[in-house]
């Protein structure tokens, strides 16, 4: 590429963290109509081919918010709020632990992150219930879930990872033994920094602002609820609908089959499981806990999941048009970095996560480079959690709909781009993960490579 | 020191201490380095099987363009005639850079220490210099803009001959190295990583 190409890259790189900044000032569903606009000058003025819009993620979004939004109609999550508030009453600020624990399990067992968009709306109520500053929570829990991808035996970014290890003699229990223990390690120094990150709630000045305008109403303490009668039912529709997605993305031989483009059959993928169980879930809370339809939409959750979307729409299609056409200069100059200094590439790995928000993209270019260059294939399973960096910029769906859920204002997509709620948990997350990794390694895989046999020498 | 500067302190001080830590046990490249032909067999061994493996998930894809993920970078609903071409242009770039990888690994396996392991070595390197030229090229001409349909389908056969050429080249060099040096062509042999890769490809 010429002087003038990555000066037009740069460019294009400014107009897009431009779009995102404007989106974020403006909040809300400005967020995705900034997004567009930038779509719009990427595609008219700078000609680039218009990328794909994230619509998967969105249908996710609209069949679990269909659900939550039942259940909150019902009652349901003012039920999770008392039980959660019951369970954690001795201990409140332990939920800053348990939920990121919870998040980062939901993803292991299905593969995807899309699951979180479930549990965001119960772990900000639980968390402003106990009068824990939201962002505590939700922030820790969307990065340990977006961790969760590197130790899922499903997830898309493991199946491409393991054939590149594979030669190396690690196998998926390999790679489990390595990303499990280290991620739970990264998530309890991420969930201890984030308890006590920030200020309380109470001394919050946005909190505060938002508590005087009427935007955010006082908690309700959870003594002072008063449950509906079908509440309990819709709770365990609710959870039936999440562990069921949770089997069927663990389990690949209980799935129904769909034909296969080379010929035969193959798994049907949890994408769209996820959301056909959530619609029925949805459903049967309407008919089972006695839900008017029109009651779904008044809700709370239902309005922040709706803002969400098309924030993601907006945000998520204006990167998709930056990310692919550039992604080959992007991975270059990384790889470049990589290639002439290899202590840099666990960074590199973060940063090309980061900036083309894809961790399958970030697997397949840069742990291949990692090898090549003589880095030990335990050492980069190791650093091969740093495609965590998906969150290092404010574009991915998770964040969007934890910022919307969160009604105090504490948990936000910052007002620099990089200055979000979820950059310190991410740092402090990928960093010790990737420390803690290694050092696993190097204590129980004996550090590098399996030693190849000594070759027999045979005579000419 | 407070609020927002010593959170940047401290993310410094943590990516600081990562860089510090991949310093001290990547191994870096072997390089002109002289390593055992176990060693050397190794690590060209492992650089050829990441690169099938990659190949193999690019193909995979390139089969499979409208697979509905978990990752909703691909879209079915969405896919066009464009997308399409651009999804095998896609796949063509993938393949060179995966390719272009595979080179940097075979050419950072060192010089083997063996009776004619400089030799080999420089064969190697020359193979490896020849086909990244190649490479480059084909990568050019794939940014280039066609003109014509026939210019089009030149650029992606251009590009799947370069690849193809490497390989076959690359296999040819590392044979050449085993017929001349028979130390060596013990070493790719019996060296475990090869042995997984022979595995793999036979099965």
């Amino acid at each position: 590429m010429s002087t003038q190409d990555w000066i037009l890259v740069a460019v294009e790189g400014l107009v897009v963290i431009g779009f995102i900044a404007l989106g974020v000032r403006s909040g809300g569903v400005g967020l995705g109509l900034w997004g567009g606009v930038g779509t719009l000058v990427l595609v008219f003025v700078f000609g680039l081919d218009p990328g794909e819009p994230p619509i998967s993620a969105i249908l996710i979004i609209i069949a679990v918010v269909s659900a939550a939004a039942a259940m909150q109609a019902a009652g349901g999550v003012d039920y999770m709020v008392m039980v959660a508030s019951k369970a954690l009453r001795a201990r409140p600020k332990a939920l800053n632990f348990v939920a990121p624990y919870v998040s980062y399990l939901l993803t292991i067992l299905t593969g995807t992150s899309n699951t979180f968009f479930s549990i965001i709306p119960v772990i900000n109520e639980v968390a402003y219930a106990n009068k824990i500053r939201p962002e505590r929570a939700l922030a820790g829990s969307t990065v340990a879930n977006a961790l969760g991808i590197t130790s899922s035996p499903v997830a898309a970014a493991m199946a491409t990872m393991l054939p590149l290890v594979e030669v190396y003699n690690y196998d998926l229990v390999d790679v489990l033994l390595i990303t499990v223990p280290a991620s739970l390690i990264g998530i309890f120094a991420m969930s201890l920094v984030m308890s006590r990150y920030g200020t309380e709630l109470d001394a919050d000045p946005e909190y505060q602002r938002r508590l005087a305008s009427g935007e955010a109403l006082p908690p309700a303490p959870p003594a002072d609820i008063v449950l509906q009668p079908f509440a309990k039912r819709s709770v365990a529709i609710f959870l039936a609908g999440v562990v069921a997605i949770c089997v069927f993305g663990f389990v690949e031989g209980i799935r129904p089959t769909v034909a296969a483009e080379g010929g035969g059959v193959e798994p049907m993928s949890v994408t769209p499981l996820i959301q056909m169980i959530m619609l029925t879930v949805a459903a049967l809370i309407l008919v089972f806990a006695h839900v008017k339809a029109t009651d779904v939409p008044t809700t709370q959750i239902f309005r922040s999941g709706m803002i969400a979307m098309i924030a993601l729409f907006g945000i998520a299609w204006m990167a998709d048009t930056f990310i692919a056409n550039n992604e080959d200069a992007i991975v270059q100059a990384l790889g470049s970095l990589a290639e002439n200094w290899p202590f840099m590439i666990a960074v590199a790995i973060f940063l090309v996560g980061g900036l083309t928000t894809s961790q399958s993209a970030a697997t397949r270019t840069m742990v291949p480079l990692g090898l090549a260059l003589g880095i030990g294939a335990g050492y980069m399973i190791a650093m091969w959690t740093a495609v965590v960096g998906v969150l290092f910029l404010p574009a991915n769906g998770t964040q969007i709909a934890a910022a919307e859920a969160d009604t105090t204002g504490t948990t936000n997509l910052g007002k620099r781009v990089v200055d979000h709620s979820f950059q310190v948990p991410l740092q402090i997350c990928w960093v010790v993960t990737a420390l803690a990794g290694i050092v696993i390694v190097w204590l129980f895989f004996g550090g590098h490579t399996p030693a190849p046999p000594v070759p027999t020498t045979t005579g000419p | 020191m407070r609020g927002p500067w010593l959170w940047v302190v401290v993310i410094v001080a943590g990516v600081v201490a990562v860089l510090g830590v991949t310093a001290i046990v990547g191994r870096d490249d072997n390089k002109n380095q002289t390593v055992s032909a176990g060693e050397w067999a190794d690590s060209v061994c492992g650089s050829v099987a990441v690169w099938r493996g990659e190949i193999e998930s690019i193909v995979d894809e390139l089969r499979q363009p409208s697979a509905t993920g978990s990752t909703g970078t691909t879209e079915p609903q969405s896919e066009t005639p464009q997308s399409r071409t651009g999804f095998v242009r896609t796949g063509l770039e993938r393949t060179v850079r995966a390719t272009h990888t595979m080179i940097t690994g075979v050419e950072n396996a060192g010089v083997p220490d063996t009776p004619q392991g400089e030799q080999s070595a420089n064969a190697i390197s020359g193979w490896a210099d020849a086909t990244r030229n190649d490479l480059e090229d084909a990568q050019d001409s794939l940014d280039e803009e066609a003109d014509t349909l026939a210019d089009a389908i030149a650029q992606l056969t251009d590009a799947a001959r370069a690849i193809t050429g490497a390989v076959t080249s690359g296999v040819k060099a590392v044979a050449d190295v085993g017929r001349t040096d028979p130390e060596l062509a013990a070493a790719l042999r019996d060296s475990s990583t090869c042995q997984e890769l022979r595995e793999e490809t036979t099965s």
